[in-house]
């Protein structure tokens, strides 16, 4: 019961934070008309439109970056602090106050993402897919859990937003570059093109390829579970490092 | 003014993660930046599905390889192959691609007369024609404002823990602490970047398209312009910032050009892509880069100058106004 009530007010917090509701709504959408409208003269209308292949890339480029920031900021931003510190007094197991964070900030993304996705798809008119963007939704709606862990992770290991928002950048744009949202590293060498595979983005992006455009859904179960190890993993490190006293 | 100073360097020692990002993970990635635009990357591939594999045409800018059958959609969005191309029953080249227009017919001619259309510019042939320094430093550019306002983070600090207010109270006054916290962010910015830089040049050998003096001066131009934007919206914004800087300048880096140069028919959209101060910056360095000299571009310059001072009022009048309300 305590645990639901911690998790409804973190919600209202970030709805409290109109940055992080434009970043999670407005921003995705402003990303692909820009990066559509640039790049619209190097492709061709059939079979994918420059529009097409960016609303792909760019979902899943803000997952992966501002995901992560969003579960940052829920959990430790300098409004937020000193009510962690009141929870920390109350009779609230550790692990509780971490997850209500990471719940909280996930369900908020997952009906942010959950719009977005039919939104694309059938009032903006681009192809995710058809009715097949559901399992596309599904997708990168696993992969937001593991953003959100990710991002708690190292509110954990570091002990400020300010401190785990920008460290955490950086292996997040490794991955997004490893992954090719940006740019297509499929050109950069085979060295390059072996390292790429260790970046779960790359994964998310050639299972969505996979799942929009061919149709074949082979890869969706293994990466989904392979995420959820991912976040368990994260939890427990989180578990590990978190102190609550330090609030005080 | 000289205590605040050496105030703020001394407390960068204790920020550790401002210290990470500064010294090592933003020389870092323009090594990256410069280190994968001077590589010379594997040419764009054009798969070629039929039988007869001996006569398969050359050129240079793409690489014909053959393949035993049509890769599927979501490997051409990958970016497997720049294009397929299939011969039929009647010596007919059928092209698949997601390139242009332009491009498929470029490779149809490609097949059927032995070489590319005299005028043809593929992607890398067009982001060649822009100039290495100009991609380089179009990336920089990205870098370097966001990593202007990550470095300004003492100063909302300061003002949410008070400290601010405690500062004001002593002899020194919230301007001259402004002040240092612009020369502080101006050379933790300018020093690593073009240290970095000269690193990349000098251990690399790499391409900059520039002399190390021209760029000194360029650099120059954008991290006064990134410290006067820093300034000005660490002062507008309490919260976020950092989030919301980055969203910003990644939206108009994209819109001026910084990766690619974009055009369009759609005169407001131009409009405003023009006006923004990344791309009249972008204009600057295209045409340095290209032989041209400074003085050809004192409006340009002038524009920046303009835009920097106007962000450093705006910043004095909203101070101004709250420390007259007592906000801080």
């Amino acid at each position: 019961m305590n645990f639901l009530k911690i998790v409804k007010y973190d919600f209202i917090n970030i709805l409290h934070n109109p940055a992080l509701i434009i970043s999670n709504t407005i921003l995705p959408v402003v990303l692909i008309a820009v990066l559509g409208f640039v790049t619209q003269n190097n492709f061709g209308k059939e079979p994918l439109s420059a529009y097409d292949y960016q609303s792909v890339n760019m979902l899943i480029f803000s997952v992966s970056l501002i995901v992560a920031i969003t579960t940052s900021n829920s959990f430790m931003e300098e409004k937020v602090i000193r009510g962690n510190m009141r929870i920390a007094y109350a009779p609230v197991s550790k692990m509780e106050m971490v997850l209500s964070k990471i719940v909280s900030s996930y369900i908020f993304v997952s009906i942010c993402y959950g719009m977005l996705i039919p939104f694309c798809q059938y009032i903006l008119g681009v192809n995710m897919g058809g009715n097949r963007c559901l399992w596309f939704a599904l997708l990168l709606n696993a992969f937001s859990f593991f953003e959100c862990c990710f991002g708690a992770m190292f509110c954990c290991i570091f002990r400020s937003e300010e401190q785990a928002n920008s460290i955490m950048q950086i292996p997040l744009f490794i991955f997004i570059f490893l992954g090719g949202v940006l740019v297509s590293i499929h050109r950069l060498g085979k060295i390059v093109n072996e390292i790429s595979y260790i970046s779960p983005v790359k994964w998310i992006v050639r299972c969505s390829y996979q799942i929009i455009y061919d149709n074949d859904l082979h890869l969706l179960l293994s990466i989904i579970i392979s995420l959820a190890i991912l976040s368990l993993i994260c939890l427990l490190i989180c578990g590990l490092r978190f102190k609550p006293e330090e609030y005080i | 003014m000289r205590n605040l100073l050496q105030n703020k360097f001394e407390r960068i020692l204790q920020k550790k993660a401002i210290l990470v990002l500064a010294l090592i993970i933003m020389p870092l990635m323009i090594v990256l930046a410069i280190f994968f635009s001077g590589h010379s990357s594997i040419k764009e591939q054009i798969g070629y599905l039929g039988t007869d594999i001996t006569n398969l045409p050359k050129c240079d800018q793409y690489t014909v390889v053959p393949i035993s059958e049509m890769p599927k959609l979501s490997q051409m969005a990958e970016g497997m192959y720049a294009a397929v191309v299939s011969k039929d029953n009647h010596n007919k080249y059928t092209v698949t691609t997601l390139k242009s227009d332009t491009d498929s017919a470029a490779i149809e001619t490609l097949f059927t007369t032995g070489q590319l259309p005299s005028n043809y510019k593929g992607d890398d042939a067009k982001r060649k024609e822009r100039g290495t320094g100009t991609n380089i430093l179009g990336f920089i550019t990205m870098l370097i404002i966001i990593q202007g306002v990550a470095l300004t983070t003492m100063y909302p600090e300061d003002r949410n823990l008070r400290t601010l207010r405690r500062i004001m109270s002593s002899s020194a006054n919230i301007y001259s602490y402004l002040f240092a916290q612009i020369i502080f962010t101006f050379i933790s910015l300018y020093l690593p970047t073009y240290v970095a830089i000269i690193l990349a040049k000098r251990c690399f050998g790499a391409e900059l398209g520039y002399s190390i003096d021209l760029l000194a001066v360029l650099l120059l131009i954008i991290t006064l312009f990134a410290t006067a934007f820093a300034i000005f919206i660490s002062t507008v914004l309490d919260r976020n910032i950092n989030l919301v800087t980055s969203g910003v300048t990644i939206i108009t880096c994209v819109l001026s050009g910084c990766f690619l140069s974009i055009s369009s028919d759609n005169v407001i959209l131009m409009t405003i892509c023009n006006a923004l101060p990344q791309k009249v910056y972008m204009d600057i360095v295209h045409g340095v880069e290209f032989g041209g000299h400074f003085s050809d571009y004192g409006g340009e310059l002038f524009y920046l100058f303009a835009l920097s001072m106007l962000f450093y009022t705006i910043t004095i009048s909203v101070v101004a106004t709250k420390t007259s309300k007592g906000a801080y």
